[in-house]
């Protein structure tokens, strides 16, 4: 589904292709930055023991 | 006799702006003090690449020292990554491991970036010089210069200038924005700090997952991610002291010099003084507003579900100029309220920042180049 969306915005407009890019990267950083969320409370609660 | 003179009779009207714009930086860097390690370098290193015949670029088919510099440094990226280096061996990520729900800060005040993007190419801008414009409000020097220096090299000088000038006019920029989309009775609001203690190992083991993760997501990134975590880890394995404190010190002062004059270089009066340079500079404006906004409005949104409320000036904080942003939060909250301390918490969130800033950079990197033919 993400490869033919990208298809398609591969041969949007220029404004297309920024939204895309606007969209995904919102989207990015916050699920990278949630992964490292997790991944803090994960390691405090085992490298506490 | 013309031979004699021709250091007088070859200067242009151009030239003599740029002159003035070199002056003017090394002015706000010496007596404003704003971001002096960076502005005064790129302000002389303009000075010198517009004096008559740009010897210290190129002459007669010989590249200069500045030209040497830039092709070693900035054209192969050397440069942002040390100075990547240094930085990660200067930041301290306790502040986030204390309250790492701040991390959603620096993820929230990243918007800027992409609304600048979106802004910069509906104003005619191409893809991927509008993800350089945009990555300006990363407010955060070496992701900028390094995005730039990929996607669009032709505006290094103006891009790096926004971003480092704006990093140092945060005091300005950022209350005027958090007061008109707050209340005073917002700005007062009180959060509760409990010290928490942090184990060593979980700062040793923090950037080596980091550098796994961006390796694995945006492989591309990893320059800018590996290089900072490897400073960082540098930092918090505590048995390189010695390589921690030359990376604090030495390697980012020299890098610093040689980034600065190499930036002024990329400054030549017929690449800077066209309207385009007007219009990055007042994008890279745009950009810091929206990061702002951007973190402020998200606690808001919070507060509605949140029964402990979020002062919602900590949303500002979200950006990578550290510690200045955090500083400016607190400050204002203390003139609203001297009972209203938010230090730790701005603190944490504008340490999340930086991560959130590398990171958007390394989307921006990734993504944009999948998109452009």
């Amino acid at each position: 589904m993400f490869g033919e969306l990208l298809s398609r915005v591969q041969n949007g407009t220029e404004i297309q292709k920024a939204l895309f890019v606007m969209v995904v990267g919102v989207l990015g950083v916050f699920l990278v930055l949630a992964f490292f969320f997790g991944v803090i409370h994960l390691l405090r609660r085992v490298l506490k023991k | 006799m013309q031979q004699l003179l021709i250091g007088f009779t070859s200067v242009t009207w151009q030239d003599a702006v740029m002159y003035a714009v070199g002056l003017a930086l090394i002015w706000l860097a010496v007596k404003k003090q704003y971001e002096p390690m960076l502005l005064l370098p790129i302000g002389f290193g303009a000075i010198l690449v517009n004096l008559p015949l740009g010897v210290v670029y190129e002459h007669e088919g010989t590249p200069g020292f500045l030209k040497i510099l830039l092709d070693a440094g900035i054209t192969t990226e050397l440069f942002p990554v040390l100075i990547f280096v240094a930085v990660g061996a200067m930041c301290d990520f306790k502040p986030l491991f204390k309250m790492p729900v701040m991390i959603f800060f620096g993820a929230a005040a990243q918007f800027g970036i992409f609304a600048t993007l979106l802004a910069s190419v509906a104003m005619g801008f191409d893809l991927k010089t509008a993800a350089s414009i945009g990555i300006i409000g990363a407010a955060d020097g070496p992701t900028a210069i390094y995005v730039a220096s990929k996607f669009a090299r032709q505006y290094l000088g103006p891009i790096s200038v926004a971003a480092y000038s704006y990093m140092s006019l945060v005091p300005l920029i950022q209350p005027p924005v958090i007061r008109a989309l707050t209340t005073r009775q917002e700005r007062t609001i009180k959060m509760e700090y409990h010290e928490i203690e942090v184990p060593r190992s979980l700062m040793v083991v923090f950037p080596i997952v980091v550098t796994f993760a961006a390796g694995f997501v945006a492989p591309i990134s990893v320059p800018l991610v590996g290089a900072l975590m490897f400073g960082n880890l540098i930092r918090e394995c505590g048995v390189l002291e010695r390589l921690s404190k030359a990376a604090q010190n030495e390697l980012a002062n020299i890098v610093t010099i040689l980034l600065g004059i190499t930036i002024g270089s990329t400054m030549r009066s017929a690449a800077f003084l066209q309207p385009a340079t007007i219009l990055i500079i007042l994008m890279g404006l745009v950009a810091f507003v929206f990061d702002t906004a951007a973190g402020v409005l998200f606690a808001k949104v919070l507060n509605l579900f949140l029964k402990r409320k979020i002062n919602p000036m900590i949303g500002a904080c979200g950006i990578s100029a550290f510690p200045m942003s955090a500083r400016v939060i607190h400050k204002m909250a203390q003139e609203e309220d001297p009972f209203t301390f938010i230090l730790m918490q701005a603190v944490g969130a504008n340490v999340s920042g930086q991560v959130g800033s590398i990171i958007a950079g390394g989307l921006v990197l990734a993504l944009v180049p999948l998109l452009v033919k």
